[in-house]
């Protein structure tokens, strides 16, 4: 048995002259929460339409579970819940009747998991009320019931918590964390919330402008998340000078708020503040550092917002 | 294939758009049949009898073609614009069985929508002054008959209307355009035909000429048997071709 559960093999989408995909090589390891970070129109919503059936390569394959056969990669998409783009859902039914509809849809047999399902993302007390009555959070949820319905193995979700509040937001999380280790399900989610990417991902793959320029996991991240010491003196110009003359470091930044971001001497900040210190500078605040996600994601694309 | 016309089932019959057409169709059969008896009567006529009301409603069946297009853009062309497509077409189903599915109980959805009309107009006109009677043939082969072929024919225009559907993968636009299609396409062939006499040749071996025909009492042996052959070969060739362009259409 693959223990990739998709991999993509220079997958490539042409639309008229643009590429959506170039030569894409993506692999999701069994058990992981991939966390997919890319602008809008990088490509993250052409791959999973791509991996979800919806849309063909122009070139390259895709291999779910070990398959790529057009007959063997629709059997395998059995065993996929997804919410692409936003959750799908029948406007004029109840969330009991759009469950219903997939069941039948997916042959599963019984209704009992219906209900289960219901209860897990906590809608189980919507009754008669039609989904065109209910706030995007509970869309949302009613897209993740859908999606879970039938006990999948890889959950794809496209931008999830979108329209959740906070706490909204902090369940999903559990909820997807709870799945994840409870059932060993694997988790391809892309989001623009990096912070919340963050604390949900164990991998991650960085697409921009349909090339995937870097898979990482969370490990190897906060390995590469670069740590600084961040300096604010009373001037900057002269602080500039004294860490490149006295301390000798190159790899340093002033910022445009006048804070300066020094990425060495991270590990013996007190030589740096003595030097600051007899230059007759002085310090209003001094500590160490590190980027985050969205500093690193930042970096990688080139600063382009 | 089974789950899929299970589930397509159940969406047609929680779709508000069918259960709206079948009480409208139905107000509207129980009104006109009524009406025909009380009006037929203060004339000093003689009531219409079951079988003349279920012979003038097959003439044709506008009310069919109507709720057809209607149908088509709740229930086809609207799980595009909702984006519940994307949710079946991920399925893991394969495409092809998709549509199939879909077809078969649209189809179904529109012969129910047919015979609705013509069955009520019948029911209620022989319960007022009976069933009547015809000069040339037994009332139940020419009942068992015209259904026959009311369920061929509906089925046929539906798989037209399924095409179209998917083509156009919005509810507005298909209902606007199937009815323009169909309600229009006889005076095209008409006049098309007035000037190439070979269009004239391909509009009688289609439904929408045979549609008319449907009703005729004792047919002659071909026109029956293009009225059971043509909308057969209709239902198989769009059926063909909604398959075809369903498995290549991008999903939105």
């Amino acid at each position: 048995m693959s223990e990739y559960v998709l991999k993509s093999n220079h997958l490539t989408k042409v639309y008229k002259q643009d590429y959506a995909l170039h030569r894409v090589n993506m692999s999701i390891r069994k058990g992981a929460i991939y966390g997919f970070i890319g602008q809008n129109g990088a490509g993250k919503s052409t791959l999973i339409r791509i991996v979800s059936g919806l849309a063909s390569p122009s070139d390259g394959f895709i291999e779910l579970f070990g398959k790529k056969d057009a007959q063997d990669l629709s059997e395998a998409r059995k065993r996929i819940g997804s919410i692409i783009e936003s959750p799908a859902l029948y406007p004029n039914m109840t969330a009991l009747e759009n469950l219903e509809t997939h069941r039948l849809l997916r042959g599963i047999p019984g209704k009992a998991c219906i209900e289960k399902t219901l209860t897990l993302v906590g809608l189980q007390h919507t009754g008669r009320k039609k989904t065109k009555n209910f706030s995007l959070g509970m869309k949302q949820r009613l897209g993740l019931a859908i999606a879970l319905l039938g006990d999948p193995e890889f959950l794809i979700l496209d931008e999830p918590t979108n329209g959740l509040d906070p706490m909204g937001v902090v369940e999903m999380r559990e909820l997807l964390k709870k799945l994840n280790r409870e059932n060993g399900i694997t988790i391809l989610i892309s989001s623009h919330i990096l912070s919340e990417l963050h604390l949900l991902a164990t991998h991650y793959g960085i697409i921009h402008k349909g090339e995937l320029l870097e898979q990482l996991s969370a490990n190897e991240l906060n390995g590469k998340c670069q740590h600084y010491l961040h300096i604010k003196v009373n001037d900057a110009a002269k602080a500039a000078a004294v860490i490149e003359g006295e301390l000798a470091a190159a790899e340093f930044e002033v910022m445009p708020d006048g804070t300066i971001k020094l990425y060495q001497y991270v590990d013996t900040p007190g030589k740096v503040s003595v030097a600051l210190t007899a230059a007759g500078l002085v310090i209003e605040q001094f500590m160490p550092m590190g980027e985050d996600l969205e500093a690193y994601f930042t970096s990688r694309i080139g600063g382009e917002r | 294939m089974n789950n899929l016309i299970q589930s397509e089932w159940y969406k047609l019959r929680k779709d508000r758009s069918f259960r709206a057409l079948i009480l409208i169709i139905s107000a509207s059969a129980l009104f006109w049949s009524i009406f025909q008896h009380i009006d037929r009567t203060m004339d000093g006529e003689a009531p219409p009898t079951g079988i003349e009301m279920w012979m003038s409603a097959l003439l044709g069946n506008y009310i069919m073609i109507i709720g057809m297009c209607v149908l088509a853009g709740f229930f086809i062309s609207s799980e595009y614009t909702t984006g519940v497509m994307k949710g079946i077409a991920a399925s893991g189903n394969t495409r092809g069985r998709i549509i199939v599915a879909k077809q078969l109980v649209y189809a179904l959805g529109c012969i129910i929508l047919g015979l609705l009309f013509p069955l009520i107009n019948g029911i209620v006109a022989t319960m007022l002054s009976g069933v009547g009677e015809l000069p040339d043939e037994s009332i139940l082969l020419y009942f068992v008959r015209t259904v026959g072929l009311l369920v061929l024919f509906a089925a046929g225009f539906s798989s037209i209307a399924t095409l179209i559907a998917t083509f156009m993968a919005e509810g507005g636009k298909t209902i606007a355009f199937t009815m323009v299609f169909f309600l229009f396409i006889d005076m095209f062939f008409a006049v098309a035909g007035r000037y190439i006499p070979f269009i004239e040749t391909i509009y009688s071996y289609t439904v929408f000429k045979l549609l008319y025909d449907i009703g005729t009492v004792s047919p002659d042996g071909s026109l029956l048997l293009r009225m059971i052959l043509i909308p057969i070969i209709t239902f198989v060739c769009f059926g063909i071709m909604n398959a075809w362009v369903y498995q290549r259409k991008e999903i939105k």
